[in-house]
């Protein structure tokens, strides 16, 4: 259970992480009709979560964090990867940009 | 040429170096920190198939053994339920009342004597019961040391079901218990490996001749905390216990060496071939450090872990459907197979240091970059002197 709800943390992380590359690229002349914008930003979101959840151990990581396996460094971990994508999140709504 | 008072660092530089910092520097980072810890083990590798604990032990003639007579290894699970194959091929009488020997091989199909359900008639099977005759220790011409246990079906062989040959097939899913007399062992350290090899010595082929097959099984352990007792799935839920899943088996069931010793024989060296395979638990640095912690805190005495080993999901790779049928396995079948269980050791003092060390920086660096992508703080750009 632990494990399956912190994989949300990697598909959140996957998803602003194209947003935001998407997102740069349309700053700079790339992507500027809204379907391209939506493929792009789906292609990078998919290959991006497939790769963290299947190609790395961070599905693992995350739960011995979570555990208490790896202590109060486990906790900071957690507390660091959450406060980035809320930034992330929170920079979206604000100012229409993950990363400022 | 770039142009004079050019950021060298942009917003978009920003961006990937964060992006690049969370899809590729994490990964690879957590996956270093973890492969370091994980290497932290000892290079020599102990027999736990030495040493007193695992002597020679004499069960009564029926019945349970005492506890401090308990054999090192007993099956739990020795697979499929194959009774009514068992009386139709020995064309045997079959009245399967209370005191049929039919009825007894129903009973030890379908219960461990460790069962807390089996029925009261089970306890007058058990003296015939696989590994709970015959265990005997020996060292073989290589100096290691060995145990032999019954196989899933020895039984039918020493019983009074001698009518009933085996007919060469015994399931797809087993499991048996390593009693403590094996972890009472452990004095180096702390288990960062474990490797239980099972060899039926007692066939051995030419290396043409040799029954190999492409062989592929899961296999798990459940460590088991608690006095040497009746170790059974059924009967451990006021012990503590920790499991081990996801491991798995893909080889052959046979295994050959160059010059070695002809068991067989017993005299001279030459290629042979056995049916064998074996199970590694190689565990990671998070579970050498789960498992530290478990047995920190129910006590820490190794000489009370058992272990619950089970195999599941066989496989005969090139058979059709992969069915395992009637593939030779070492514990399967009617006589004796041999058995070592070996260890090594971790120190998870070391892997403690790496793994949270690493990630306590890991944890920082995370929050540096939240606060590098808030538009109040860029520690980057002021480095580089970059974007206005």
């Amino acid at each position: 259970m632990i494990m399956s709800s912190l994989v949300i943390f990697i598909y959140l992380g996957a998803i602003l992480s194209s947003v935001s590359l998407v997102g740069a690229a349309q700053a700079n002349g790339a992507f500027s009709g809204s379907l391209s914008r939506s493929f792009a930003g789906g292609t990078t979101s998919t290959v991006s979560a497939f790769y963290l959840t299947q190609y790395t151990n961070l599905d693992s990581f995350l739960s011995a964090c979570a555990n208490g396996t790896l202590g109060f460094s486990g906790f900071v971990f957690i507390g660091g990867l959450v406060a980035l994508l809320a930034t992330w999140v929170s920079n979206l709504f604000e100012y229409r940009k993950v990363i400022l | 040429m770039a142009k004079k008072n050019e950021p060298k660092i942009t917003g978009l530089s920003f961006n990937l170096f964060a992006i690049f910092g969370l899809l590729i520097i994490l990964p690879f980072s957590i996956a270093y920190i973890t492969s370091i810890s994980a290497v932290n083990l000892d290079d020599e590798t102990y027999n736990l198939s030495e040493g007193s604990s695992t002597e020679d032990k004499n069960p009564p003639a029926q019945g349970f053994a005492p506890p401090n007579q308990r054999m090192a290894l007993e099956w739990l699970d020795i697979g499929t339920n194959l009774t009514s194959s068992y009386i139709s091929a020995s064309n045997g009488y079959n009245s399967f009342d209370e005191t049929d020997e039919y009825n007894c091989m129903w009973l030890i199909e379908q219960y461990a004597i460790d069962d807390p359900n089996r029925p009261a008639a089970r306890d007058l099977c058990s003296s015939s019961h696989s590994s709970l005759w015959g265990t005997t220790q020996y060292t073989d011409g290589a100096g290691d040391t060995w145990h032999t246990f019954g196989q899933t079906h020895s039984w039918l062989s020493n019983s009074g079901v001698a009518q009933a040959n085996y007919i060469g097939y015994s399931g797809e899913s087993f499991s048996f218990v390593l009693h403590n007399s094996y972890f009472s062992n452990i004095e180096a350290g702390d288990l960062g490996s474990l490797k239980i090899t099972m060899v039926d010595f007692t066939t051995s082929y030419n290396v043409l001749q040799a029954p190999l097959q492409n062989l592929s099984y899961d296999y798990s352990i459940k460590f088991v905390y608690g006095d040497n007792n009746f170790i059974h799935p059924n009967n451990i839920e006021n012990y503590p216990t920790i499991e081990f899943k996801d491991f798995d088996y893909n080889g052959t069931n046979t295994k050959c060496t160059g010059l070695d010793f002809n068991w067989a024989f017993n005299s001279v060296y030459q290629a042979r071939c056995h049916v064998a395979m074996s199970m590694t638990f190689d565990f990671t640095a998070f579970e050498i450090l789960e498992l530290d912690d478990w047995l920190a805190v129910n006590g820490g005495n190794y000489s009370k872990v058992n272990a619950i080993i089970t195999m599941d999901n066989f496989e005969s790779k090139g058979q059709p459907n992969d069915f395992i049928g009637e593939t030779l396995l070492p514990f399967a079948g009617d006589q004796y197979f041999s058995v070592k269980v070996e260890a090594q050791y971790s120190n998870p003092q070391v892997v403690n240091l790496t793994l949270k060390g690493g990630t306590l920086v890991l944890g920082i660096g995370l929050f540096w970059l939240a606060i590098a992508s808030t538009p109040y703080y860029d520690p980057l750009r002021n480095t580089f002197k970059g974007a206005k």
